[in-house]
């Protein structure tokens, strides 16, 4: 018997909605502030919100789910009637969002994604779903059918007990807090808001205070830009202290499960099998405190937010430890770190240079109209220049000592690479990986160096592993490894 | 098996290039006679032209070197393809890996009756800009069966 969303869905679904208008929404809202609450303005945001009201009303009332023996259904929509079949083998990842609001309800919010690339067609959301709808999802893809209703308790999510188990501790989230660069883009927002704020304050107080705060004017800069710093960093560690709340990472039989947050708990599931790579990242800032990331990539969108596709399974590790946590809950890492074959010692140079070139090109191309135009300026620009280039220097170093390559056994490869001060190394099964690319030039050749490339699938995209100047003979044998049957097809 | 390219693709390439200059040309024209009519500035027109050269005069003096240099194989395993010289790029794509092909033909190969092949892995695209309608129907029927005898063994 088909089921309909219990009626709590629909402020979520509308505040779902909302978002999507978000940047409209803003515009007309810092009108109607401007233009004194203007009539038509009033009226565009009471159409707005009525108009959106009205979608996601018909939208809960055509929309209904049924967890077949086989597959989840989902129908839906008024004019065009759209019956969507999810069998539950297809499913990636099993994603549970629980507000804290739909706490006592006992309610949550379900994503079920596939690996379908046509994005919003391969994954449905289920909004405020009893918490024994996930259980049963669960239940089915693990081709165990429940047993009876007892499936029914609010409170116990995934009944099944759990075979492994690593909480964070609080210690280690504090430091991950700590070292996050995650106050930059931040920052950027609180200066942007700071921007806007500053068309909605009437002009006359503006004046008033900067002529009273005039002979401040550096200072007061200065301690505005280190006030915003401060702010951007409280509140990037604060979110990030809770969004990570309470990690936790299971394993019950085939599936591995993260949970986490405060204010909203996050479930994701996904079975072993179906994790594509392992990549552990590390910021130099992490780097000197010898701590590590590790995410799964998995072929489907498991973040909740857009900028990281990739399912965070431990989010700060001590580094030493990262291979011994890991391998219990994914048998086909590692039990201790891959010894990397690094870029040969007299090929590193090429990573500066190349990044020396590459962003020479672009400052010339800058500082050539700055000399013409404003030369007096050129002093100024010739130094901005010249530090860009150490650091692009120094980033090339960083890259061409980290890069490096592993091939652990005849079903497993270790890649490594560092771009933008992170290092970052990917394990991954030769049945993940799509296809591999070897090239070089022709200058190249003589002196025994290839790059070696590799694409991965991750979320909807590809992520392609790079690591160039490699040995030659090295990057062969991972070809070779890759295609043992066909080593004769070289160049 | 290692195959070259059939030599037909190396005229619609060709032919690729003159509508390329043609649409230069039509857009320099337009200028001119904007020039004429609002006098516009003439060294306008002269960019798209320019350009034009050497968009179309690149892609002209490549062509006998991509079509000399690139490669595909197809074996039990995997599909292969290669190109360059200067820089030379190798690619595998196991059988096994891939999704899908789709043979697609557009006026100009339907004119040389060739065919381009795409090889859909899950996450990337490989292309083979033409071969002749026997060896695409091969092809695909080789690359079908042999996906099909992977997932069998899986």
């Amino acid at each position: 018997m088909p089921k309909r969303l219990p009626l709590l869905a629909l402020p979520l679904m509308l505040i779902q909605e909302l978002r999507t208008w978000l940047f409209l929404l803003g515009l007309i809202i810092i009108n109607t502030w401007q233009s004194h609450f203007a009539w038509y303005n009033l009226l565009a945001l009471a159409a707005v919100l009525a108009g959106s009201l009205l979608l996601v009303g018909i939208r809960y009332w055509r929309f209904t789910y049924l967890l077949a023996p086989q597959q989840l259904t989902i129908t839906s929509g008024l004019f065009i009637r759209k019956v969507r079949h999810i069998p539950y083998a297809n499913i990636q990842t099993l994603h549970r969002q629980q507000w804290f609001y739909l706490r006592p309800f006992g309610l949550e919010t379900l994503n079920v994604e596939t690996s379908s690339q046509d994005g919003k067609n391969g994954a449905a959301t289920l909004f405020a779903v009893p918490l024994s709808v996930a259980a049963d999802i669960e239940a089915h893809r693990q081709h165990q059918p429940k047993s009876a209703p007892a499936a029914q308790q609010p409170t116990a999510a995934v009944p099944a007990q759990a075979d492994l188990t690593y909480q964070i501790a609080p210690k280690d989230l504090n430091l991950y807090a700590l070292t996050s660069l995650g106050f930059l883009p931040l920052l950027a927002v609180i200066f942007g808001a700071y921007g806007k704020l500053d068309d909605l304050i009437p002009d006359a107080w503006q004046a008033r205070v900067f002529s009273s705060l005039a002979h401040l004017a550096l200072l007061v800069i200065v301690g505005l830009g280190l006030f915003f710093l401060l702010v951007a960093i409280f509140a990037s560690y604060l979110n990030l202290m809770q969004k990570y709340y309470h990690f936790t990472l299971t394993q019950t039989g085939d599936t591995l499960v993260t949970t986490r947050g405060f204010f909203k708990r996050t479930t994701v599931s996904v079975q072993r099998d179906r994790i594509q790579a392992a990549r552990i990242r590390q910021s130099l800032l992490r780097q000197g405190l010898h701590l590590a990331t590790v995410q799964a990539l998995v072929a489907s969108n498991a973040a909740d937010d857009e900028s990281d596709h990739d399912l965070v399974l431990m989010p700060v590790v001590p580094f030493a430890q990262t291979w011994p946590t890991m391998h219990p809950f994914i048998p086909w890492l590692p039990a201790a770190a891959p010894a990397l074959n690094a870029i040969p010692a007299n090929s590193r140079w090429y990573y500066i240079r190349n990044l020396l070139i590459g962003n020479g090109i672009v400052l010339a191309a800058l500082l050539v109209p700055l000399a013409y135009f404003w030369s007096q300026w050129l002093w100024l620009g010739g130094f901005i220049a010249g530090i860009w280039l150490v650091l692009a220097a120094l980033q090339g170093r960083y890259a061409a000592n980290n890069a490096g390559v592993a091939i652990i056994d005849e079903h497993r490869l270790a890649v490594q690479t560092g771009s933008w001060w992170t290092r970052t190394q990917y394990v991954v099964r030769r049945e993940n990986i799509q296809s591999l690319a070897l090239s070089n030039s022709i200058w190249l050749a003589p002196k025994h160096r290839c790059h070696l490339s590799l694409n991965i699938r991750s979320g909807d995209n590809n992520q392609q592993v790079v690591v160039r100047y490699l040995d030659r003979a090295m990057g062969q044998a991972v070809r070779d490894w890759y295609q043992p049957a066909d080593t004769s097809q070289h160049f | 098996m290692q195959a070259q390219l059939p030599h037909q693709i190396k005229t619609v390439w060709r032919a690729r290039a003159a509508i390329d200059g043609i649409i230069w040309l039509a857009i320099t024209a337009a200028l001119l006679i904007c020039h004429h009519l609002w006098q516009w500035p003439w060294w306008l027109a002269m960019i798209p032209l320019v350009a034009g050269i050497l968009h179309v005069g690149s892609h002209l003096l490549l062509i006998p070197y991509r079509y000399r240099f690139w490669r595909y194989a197809i074996t039990a395993d995997a599909v292969y393809l290669r190109s360059g010289y200067l820089f030379r790029t190798e690619e595998a794509i196991p059988i096994a890996r891939i999704q899908n092909v789709t043979l697609a033909a557009g006026p100009l190969l339907q004119w040389q009756s060739l065919q381009a092949v795409q090889v859909h892995t899950a996450s990337t695209t490989h292309s083979i800009a033409g071969v002749t309608g026997a060896v695409a129907d091969q092809l695909r029927e080789q690359i079908m069966q042999l996906a099909k005898e992977a997932r069998a063994d899986a």
